[in-house]
């Protein structure tokens, strides 16, 4: 692979890894449903992480995401 | 003997070399959470469970996984990660992962060593593919070979820390499953045994960051003119890894350490610093 094309492929992964990163941080959120609120609650992506890494989010059988816990998050993931 | 002309970033390189367990060392100021920011909406770009009660950042791999469960593209997880790579490579490997240096701390003690095939190197695309991935999204998290489950980083800095807290407080004991125990203990004999098992072996995050090596901004460079096929680079590689051929192979932990032969043939450079290097009689 010449310099010249692999010059074109860096910049290409970096644009598309920091659009990705920007997309995600500004624009992505989910509605996520509770036990108090059944319209669902838009969550951004970057709470979203937080939650997963406590286990706080699961998909339900209707294809909804739902908070796992009411009042104090859980301490650490189930797993 | 000609050496050649050392590009701006080798010249950084080759003072920092010897300094890299410091640096690595260092590095656990930020990922350890000295301050107690705890910033889990965040990941970082290395291998170091959010479990851990020192840990500052997400784990990439561990959020990739569970958002897989959920069926939801991880933007922020993927993108840092796509980002980083482009940029680093796996110098983030070599130099910055705490669960990498705790392999490398391992390596220093002069144990006899078993030899890893390079075609194990593959194997990692699969635990990616497959425990971060394919069985989250099909099987979800509760599945025995979700990543999460048989990780050693999550045994090694939740469990492990958990058990000897219980243990010393005269608490009952939390003990892991049998699973996550024997993972912990084979992990722990692993790095006695050989030089980075689980980078080598298993790590998906590696695999990412491996597989941008090849197009990656921070690249590694053969001057061939310069070469003079000594071996030197092989032999300064404990991975296994054939410089001279494959200066930016996958498997590339980026240490570094094959920069210092002789002729310095092998640099690190910026893929946009193409200028011609002018050679220095030695």
């Amino acid at each position: 692979m010449s310099i010249k094309l692999r010059q074109q492929v860096v910049i290409a992964v970096l644009v598309v890894g920091l659009g990705l990163l920007a997309w995600g941080a500004k624009f992505h959120a989910q509605p996520v449903f509770s036990e108090n609120n059944d319209k669902g609650l838009l969550t951004a992506e970057s709470k979203l992480i937080k939650e997963v890494s406590i286990g706080g989010v699961v998909r339900d059988p209707y294809g909804k995401l739902r908070m796992t816990y009411t009042g104090e998050a859980p301490q650490s993931c189930p797993t | 003997m000609s050496t050649a002309k050392q590009s701006p970033i080798q010249k950084v390189v080759s003072k920092l070399i010897a300094w890299r367990t410091a640096v690595q060392s260092l590095s656990l100021l930020v990922w350890l959470d000295p301050l107690n920011f705890r910033m889990h909406t965040f990941c970082a770009p290395v291998f170091h469970c959010y479990a851990c009660p020192l840990a500052t950042f997400a784990c990439p791999i561990g959020v990739i996984a569970q958002f897989s469960a959920l069926h939801l593209f991880p933007f922020i997880a993927i993108g840092l990660l796509i980002a980083v790579g482009a940029l680093f490579g796996s110098i983030i490997c070599g130099w910055v992962c705490p669960f990498g240096l705790l392999q490398d701390l391992a390596a220093k003690v002069p144990t006899p060593r078993l030899k890893i095939p390079q075609w194990m190197g593959y194997f990692r695309y699969v635990v990616l593919l497959g425990a971060v991935l394919a069985i989250p999204y099909f099987y979800g998290e509760g599945h025995p070979l979700f990543i999460c489950r048989i990780c050693p980083a999550g045994g090694v800095e939740k469990a492990l820390p958990d058990v000897v807290s219980a243990a010393l407080g005269g608490n009952p004991i939390p003990w892991p499953n049998a699973i996550k125990i024997s993972i912990v203990l084979a992990f722990f004999v692993a790095i006695f045994i050989s030089i980075r098992p689980w980078c080598r072996i298993f790590c998906p995050l590696g695999a990412i960051f491996g597989f941008l090596n090849r197009f990656s901004l921070v690249t590694m460079d053969l001057k061939e003119h310069q070469c003079t096929q000594c071996g030197r680079c092989r032999t300064l590689c404990t991975y296994g890894i054939q410089p001279d051929k494959q200066p930016n192979d996958h498997r590339c932990i980026r240490c570094l350490e094959c920069t210092q032969c002789g002729p310095k043939a092998l640099q690190t450079k910026l893929l946009f610093d193409d200028q011609p290097q002018e050679e220095t009689k030695a």
